[in-house]
């Protein structure tokens, strides 16, 4: 959707205040329930390519075995930046901070599947195509998604890309069953200029029968959605400006800076693809994973201003992807080797940030050495779908070839009433900082057995607040918050086998 | 030995066969336990040395390994990805891009078999051929080979050749003595081997637009090195990627089996997959799981976890300094294996004997074939014929090769058209048919010359020497996506112009020499036709062929078309740069 479309869609609701770029800020997300908006949501994928070191990233600073396990690797605890009781980011990952502090980013934590593939190029097709450990899908979830929301394509092309991706060929994540359901671009500019000073199509007549004749019509499809999209990203690009500035050396950055001025500029493509490379870090890992946290963290952080500035960051959901994480232990050459479960981020004004998931047990790995999955990455997909494009469940099932639970993140804002589950979810507490009694409000998705508690940096619990079984919907409990010494704490909500946790400063 | 009626297949068979077994003889060491502290073994440019832990040579290497970190280099297989290629392959190896966009064309859903070729052996099936077994056929050539038939075409095309020369003597330097370098030294060497590494890329280019002959050599190079993936800019020594090469030409139309044992204790191969880091004390997984789920019988194949293992210890031992091999006895895991269901002290020339045995092996390896140079869809009986014949030669290339390009089954009409162009036949394949004059990538002054190749190589996607990872380029459709496609385009026809965005390339074609070998060049539709011959491998469709024929006549008429009409040469440009830049001319 255009632009100008949208801001007139908006002004309804606000009855004619705006208030500029700025409007976006102070609207919760229940005033505008009932007003679809979906249609213009944006999902910007940041594939961490070679398998990114999870355990680095997200740090069970409070686990021994962690320490014991990786005496050369691990960071100290001091150094991670606490974000749960016993839990830490590694210290790169800094410039994240604010989107964590204000909530707006989701840690999933150990996500994968059943019996994961430890081979790069067997697991990136799985989870690109959203298959099972076992399953051979020849197209990709988003290109599937993409079709099915698409019926017309690619006879009749709509006016923007379904998909741009920058960094990666189209491979497997964008095909469909009828076509290439992204474009390739890494520079809107030179694509355009390029494209048409070498378009002599239209070709239209038809092609023989033959293995030759069908591998024509598909040089032919890529020809004419090159010509046909060339124009439309010139013209996004020529009218949208990054209006911060992005870090130098840093390819994400330049990939995110790229998308956040086609954004700006009215493109009403709703996925992006970027990547980083060079997560496999099999040798001498401390050469170069911190390095590469850096480089996500700073390019997110200015996407995430840029995004802000434009007032769109709650229409854009960034989320990171890597093939698998990695072993536990790290290996003879200060590296890790292929590993299963690892993180997940997810980034966006328009989801519910925390923690969710719990430590990894260490001390229980599998016959490799590797982390229990706590998340299948397909319930993650399907809150993709779901709860943040609004796609109907039936649907989501059949482009996932499945039905996974979506977790509890995602804002359901304007998505009709489908009779989609309720969520369970902590709010951060009230007054924070604070000294004295706190109101804790949280919602649950069914009546059921919770308990809230308080833990400290290193994940002991302080206090009891308090155990017991709530209704449905939103409950609300009061906290003495006496007791404990200043300094930072969480709080955590435990129910329904999901853990979410809330910053909690004493003062 | 496959039975087959076919006098010509059998004579074509026995030729190669013959000159197999004489060519390329295997280095054959002995096994790794009966190998003694002293011994040295030279297998092409590098030397293998049996030694002690303590030998000053092996600590010299060692030293110099974790000294070279210093600047980085070299690590371990480190994923390359330029930005235009991504990954894509099922259990079987199979890439999993080849789900056509609008497919409306049946596939090929039952075998076609084997049966030899009983057509008549035209320009048209000439022109298939050549397309296929090398990279930029030329007009006289194709029509050389009708004159010349199919059987004595093919007994051409598989004859190995010796190899070329070098690009430099630097090929044969000793690697360098790390730890007594200054740092000056240190940053010259640096340099020399950065320089050294494109001379590579540059070579490997001319030998295939100035040296290729009727013969498929190099077309199976660049199979192999692509089966064989192995990046420099993580082995970093050049005389170890130049010494790769080499031992790819050796067996590019040899014995697999003897390849894959070469292969094992290639220097730049253990640098690339850690061999170079692989003793009994803490043995390393990462070639031993290469070596199967991508070398030989292909991920999902039945080798288990437990299998890796107990590869990878019978990989132990090895150390590298970037030229020559160190085999050190102690280190060298000297007990018994488990692998593959069978129980000895396996080296790893035992490791390649028993997948040898598995039938999973040529049937990985001959549906890579088939999607190299026949088609990206095989049908899994004609698969398993091809794997026949590789087992009944014991793994030498040759025969398949031959049963595959001399069938009916690779001349049905079907197949015209039906793979893509990778890079380098794009680009090499270009000057090389249109005969472009001046090519000298090695010795010219022009750096323009050079920048066409380079950029050309990053932008589309292929750098020769620095596959994206150890699976080399998923390639057919992989390498056509709306970021390459006008690339392509851009950078074809500028051979014609000899003109590079405003910088002279310092090599042209001469496009009226061009249509002086044609067979007709006088009459406007015969032109046309060999055009689309020369650089589409056959016929466009009746529409596109009216497009070609405009941009030669435009808008004269076709009895007024002669090569001594005024600006006659450079309607032939404009007809040659039309059909580079419609999508037909991105196969073949």
């Amino acid at each position: 959707m255009k632009r100008r479309q949208f801001l007139n869609r908006m002004s309804g609701v606000l009855s004619g205040s705006l208030l500029g770029k700025s409007i976006w800020w102070p609207l919760t997300r229940e005033a505008l329930a009932g007003t679809p908006s979906n249609d213009q949501r944006i999902m910007v994928m940041i594939v961490l390519q070679g398998g990114n070191d999870g355990l680095n990233t997200v740090i069970p600073v409070a686990d021994p075995l962690y320490y014991s396990k990786r005496p050369t690797l691990a960071v100290p605890q001091a150094s991670a930046l606490g974000v749960g009781p016993g839990v830490g980011l590694h210290p790169n990952l800094a410039p994240l901070m604010d989107v964590w502090d204000t909530g707006r980013m989701a840690i999933v934590r150990d996500v994968g599947y059943n019996d994961m593939n430890l081979s790069h190029f067997r697991a990136t097709d799985i989870m690109f195509s959203g298959s099972s450990s076992n399953g051979v899908i020849q197209t990709g979830w988003l290109g599937r998604w993409l079709e099915a929301n698409n019926p017309t394509f690619p006879a009749v092309l709509p006016p923007d890309p379904l998909a741009l991706q920058q960094g990666l060929s189209a491979g497997l994540l964008l095909q469909g069953d009828r076509g290439v359901t992204g474009v390739v671009v890494n520079d809107p500019g030179s694509f355009y200029w390029l494209v048409n000073s070498n378009y002599t199509g239209p070709f239209n007549d038809a092609t023989p029968a033959t293995r030759g004749g069908g591998e024509l019509d598909f040089v032919r499809q890529i020809d004419r959605a090159s010509f046909e999209y060339a124009n439309a990203i010139e013209v996004a690009a020529g009218a949208g400006t990054n209006k911060v500035p992005y870090p130098v050396n840093n390819e994400l950055g330049d990939q995110l800076s790229v998308v956040a001025r086609l954004i700006d500029g009215g493109m009403s493509t709703p996925v992006y693809v970027t990547s980083l490379d060079g997560f496999d870090t099999h040798a001498y890992q401390l050469n170069s994973h911190p390095e590469l946290l850096s480089q996500l963290a700073q390019g997110v952080a200015a996407f995430v201003a840029d995004l802000r500035a434009m007032g769109r960051f709650q229409d854009v959901l960034i989320m990171t992807v890597s093939e698998f994480g990695r072993r536990v232990d790290e290996n003879g050459q200060d590296g890790t080797d292929h590993g299963t479960s690892a993180p997940w981020f997810l980034i966006s004004d328009g989801i519910d940030g925390g923690l969710y998931g719990g430590a990894p047990d260490l001390g229980t790995l599998d016959d490799n050495g590797n982390i229990a999955m706590q998340f299948d990455y397909r319930s993650i997909y399907s809150s993709v779908l779901t709860g943040w494009f609004g796609t109907d469940p039936a649907t989501t099932t059949q482009v996932l070839q499945g039905s996974f639970p979506m977790l509890p993140f995602m804002t359901q804002v304007g998505v009709p009433d489908w009779g989609g589950a309720p969520r369970t979810r902590l709010l951060p507490p009230t007054p924070n900082p604070g000294r004295g009694p706190r109101t804790i409000r949280f919602d649950l998705a069914r009546a059921s057995r919770a308990r809230v508690s308080v833990f400290d940096v290193s994940g002991r619990m302080v206090a009891m607040v308090a155990e017991g079984t709530w209704p449905a919907g939103s409950n609300e409990i009061r906290w003495e918050g006496a007791g404990i010494a200043p300094g930072l704490y969480f709080i955590s909500l435990d129910a329904e086998g999901v853990r979410q946790t809330q910053k909690l400063i004493q003062q | 030995m496959t039975r087959t009626r076919r006098t010509s297949f059998c004579t074509a068979l026995l030729v190669i066969m013959h000159v197999v077994f004489v060519a390329a003889p295997a280095l054959a060491l002995p096994h790794a336990s009966a190998l003694v502290e002293g011994e040295s073994w030279v297998r092409g440019r590098t030397t293998i040395h049996v030694v002690a832990p303590d030998d000053p040579r092996l600590l010299r290497a060692i030293a110099a390994m974790d000294a070279a970190k210093r600047y980085g280099h070299p690590r371990s297989a480190r994923e390359l990805t330029p930005e235009l290629l991504g990954r894509g392959r099922d259990a079987s190896g199979r890439r999993l891009d080849s789900v056509l966009a609008g497919k409306s064309t049946p596939t090929v859903t039952t075998p076609l078999g084997w049966a030899p070729f009983s057509g008549a052996f035209q320009i048209d099936e000439a022109a298939h051929l050549l397309h296929r077994a090398m990279v930029g056929p030329r007009y006289e050539e194709m029509s050389g080979v009708v004159t010349g038939g199919l059987s004595a075409t093919l007994t051409s095309l598989l004859t190995p050749r010796p190899l070329p020369p070098p690009p430099g003597a630097w090929v044969n330097e000793a690697a360098p003595d790390w730890e007594n370098l200054t740092q000056e030294e240190l940053d010259t060497l640096n340099d020399n081997y950065q320089e050294r590494q494109q001379l590579i890329r540059l070579w490997w280019v001319e030998r295939i637009v100035n040296h290729q002959t009727l013969n498929m050599t190099d077309a199976m190079v660049l199979f192999w090195h692509d089966h064989f993936a192995t990046g420099a800019d993580a082995v970093y020594y050049p005389m170890a990627i130049y010494g790769q090469i080499e031992l790819l030409h050796q067996h590019a139309l040899g014995n697999f089996k003897t390849l894959a044992t070469d292969m094992c204790t290639d220097p730049a191969m253990l640098i690339w997959l850690n061999g170079n880091y692989n003793t009994k004390y803490d043995p390393n997984e990462n070639f031993a799981r290469e070596l199967l789920e991508l070398f030989t019988m292909g991920e999902g194949s039945g080798y288990t976890q437990e299998d890796v293992e107990e590869a990878a210890r019978a990989c132990t031992g090895w150390r590298t300094d970037g030229r020559d091999v160190f085999f050190v006895p102690s280190w060298y895991d000297n007990t018994n294996k488990t692998f593959l269901g069978q129980t000895g002290n396996w080296d790893m020339a035992d490791l390649i004997d028993i997948i040898g045995q598995q039938p999973a092996t040529a049937e990985y390896l001959c549906r890579k074939l088939y999607k190299y140079f026949l088609d990206d869809e095989p049908d899994p009986a004609d698969v398993a014929i091809l794997a026949t014949t590789m087992r009944n030669n014991n793994y030498a290339i040759g025969p398949v090769l031959s049963g595959m390009l001399g069938s009916n089954h690779f001349f049905d009409p079907t197949f015209r058209g039906s793979l893509v162009k990778d890079v380098i036949d794009l680009y090499g394949g270009q000057v090389r048919s249109l005969h472009a004059i001046g090519f000298d990538p090695l010795t010219t002054t022009n750096d323009y010359e050079r920048y066409w190749i380079d950029w050309q190589s990053y932008d589309l996607g292929q750098m020769l020497t620095m596959p994206p990872n150890v699976a080399g380029w998923p390639g057919h459709h992989n390498w056509i996506n709306t970021a390459t496609l006008p690339l392509r385009k851009e950078y074809s026809g500028m051979i014609l112009y000899g003109n590079m965005w405003g910088w002279p390339l310092g090599f042209s074609v001469d496009s009226m020499a061009e249509a002086n070998r044609f067979s007709n060049p006088n009459n406007a539709g015969a032109l046309i036709d060999d055009v689309a011959l020369l650089l589409l491998g056959g016929p466009p469709t009746t529409a596109v062929r009216q497009e070609m024929l405009d941009a030669l006549l435009q808008g004269s008429q076709p009895n007024q078309w002669s090569l001594a009409m005024p600006g006659a040469a450079n309607r032939i440009r404009d007809v040659l740069h039309f059909t580079m830049r419609l999508p037909d001319y991105q196969l073949k």
